[in-house]
């Protein structure tokens, strides 16, 4: 490159640039097309996997790139664990892209399936980056089938490689980072998962054991209310018993006193003792004047006394001495 | 109980003796019965949830356990 003023160079390089990303767009329309911001491509497109553990490195096996991706990888904090197939090549140089093209292939044909394909570069002059800018390597990354992810290490414009990768990153260490940050997203997402799951199973607990309570008492309660007002239903119906029973009892016990008095009133014993007497003839009592004639022996019973005597008189009698 | 009794349908027969008793439309002849049989799936919904509880909680301690 000695000789080549450098500004100059970079116009031209530039406008080449422009040239390839405007032949990309116009030659493979079917996974290349302009969208905000830059470009949309079909690798773009490529759901990336929530874990990213087997990966496809292309990069040079003594750049400084692949030792910071290497080691950013292996030392990350959260212990994760990677498989890393290496694809070395020459990453950098114009007249290498063939080279780079059959590794990408490489990676393709392995039957791996890979979370993911890294590209990664370390150091070198602006012109280095020539290889990323290239037509046909821009065309296999759009349209490769494994999210591509690139950390170039390029300070100023993004090379056509960044543009039609998946995600592009400043550096290989921003790519590992990358990766491992995807990683921690998912663990995390699995952590809130597992929290939810614990919180609602408790939750769930908590409520059945609520309703069983609610539905023991309501049935502890209301069965006792039923037996209680059953209880006093039979209590007042006992008491009611009771009393009707007992009034009525009563009531025919005053009915009989009242004829015990009355037979007691009007008993022979009560009679003579009130100064009648029964009159008895031929060994029979007898009310009827008839059966006794004059001469005739009769005995007299008062109450506690008997006196026998003989019929002298006999005549009528009119019945005033009693009048009251 | 039965064997292949759920804990959904266990809880929704409760429910409906609940019910039943609630509103007082329970005959006192079948009073017993009913309340013997809500204290069986009583007893059995709350074992079955008891179980459940010690096994989730021994599921998550163990979850818990792994880095």
């Amino acid at each position: 490159m000695i000789g080549i003023d450098s500004n100059f160079t970079l116009g031209q390089l530039e406008q080449q640039r422009q040239a390839t990303l405007a032949r990309l767009v116009r030659e493979n329309p079917d996974f290349i097309w302009p969208a905000a911001g830059g470009y949309g491509t079909k690798n773009k497109q490529l759901p990336l996997p929530g874990v990213i553990q087997h990966i496809a490195v292309i990069a040079s096996r003594t750049s400084a790139g692949w030792q910071d991706f290497h080691h950013t990888l292996d030392n990350n904090p959260f212990g994760y664990a990677f498989r890393i197939d290496e694809y070395f090549t020459v990453v950098q140089g114009e007249n290498n892209t063939q080279q780079f093209l059959s590794r990408l292939i490489d990676v393709f044909n392995s039957g791996n399936s890979y979370d993911a394909v890294v590209i990664i570069r370390g150091g070198g002059a602006q012109t280095d980056f020539l290889i990323f800018d290239d037509y046909m390597i821009g065309k296999a990354i759009a349209k490769f089938p494994i999210p591509v992810i690139t950390g170039i290490g390029h300070q100023k414009n993004e090379t056509i490689a960044d543009l039609m990768a998946h995600t592009p990153t400043k550096t290989p260490t921003k790519a590992a980072e990358f990766i491992i940050n995807q990683n921690r997203s998912f663990e995390d997402s699995v952590n809130r998962l597992r929290q939810n799951i614990v919180i609602r199973a408790q939750q769930q607990f908590a409520d059945n054991n609520k309703a069983l309570n609610r539905v023991n008492n309501t049935i502890i309660n209301k069965s006792r209310t039923i037996l209680g007002r059953q209880q006093e239903l039979l209590t007042s119906a006992k008491t009611s018993l009771l009393i009707h029973s007992n009034n009525y009892c009563r009531n025919q016990k005053k009915y009989l006193d009242h004829f015990v008095s009355i037979i007691k009133i009007a008993s022979p014993e009560n009679t003579l003792r009130r100064g009648f007497a029964i009159i008895r003839s031929n060994n029979k009592i007898t009310g009827n004047p008839d059966d006794l004639t004059v001469g005739k022996d009769i005995e007299i019973i008062f109450a506690n006394k008997e006196i026998t005597a003989t019929v002298t008189a006999k005549k009528d009698y009119d019945g005033t001495d009693f009048n009251l | 109980m039965e064997p292949t009794l759920t804990y959904e349908e266990a809880y929704r027969e409760l429910a409906a003796i609940a019910r039943e008793i609630e509103s007082e439309s329970v005959p006192v002849d079948v009073l017993a019965q009913k309340v013997r049989r809500a204290s069986e799936l009583i007893t059995w919904c709350q074992a079955r949830l008891r179980t459940t509880e010690t096994e989730v909680n021994k599921i998550i301690s163990q979850m818990d356990k792994q880095p």
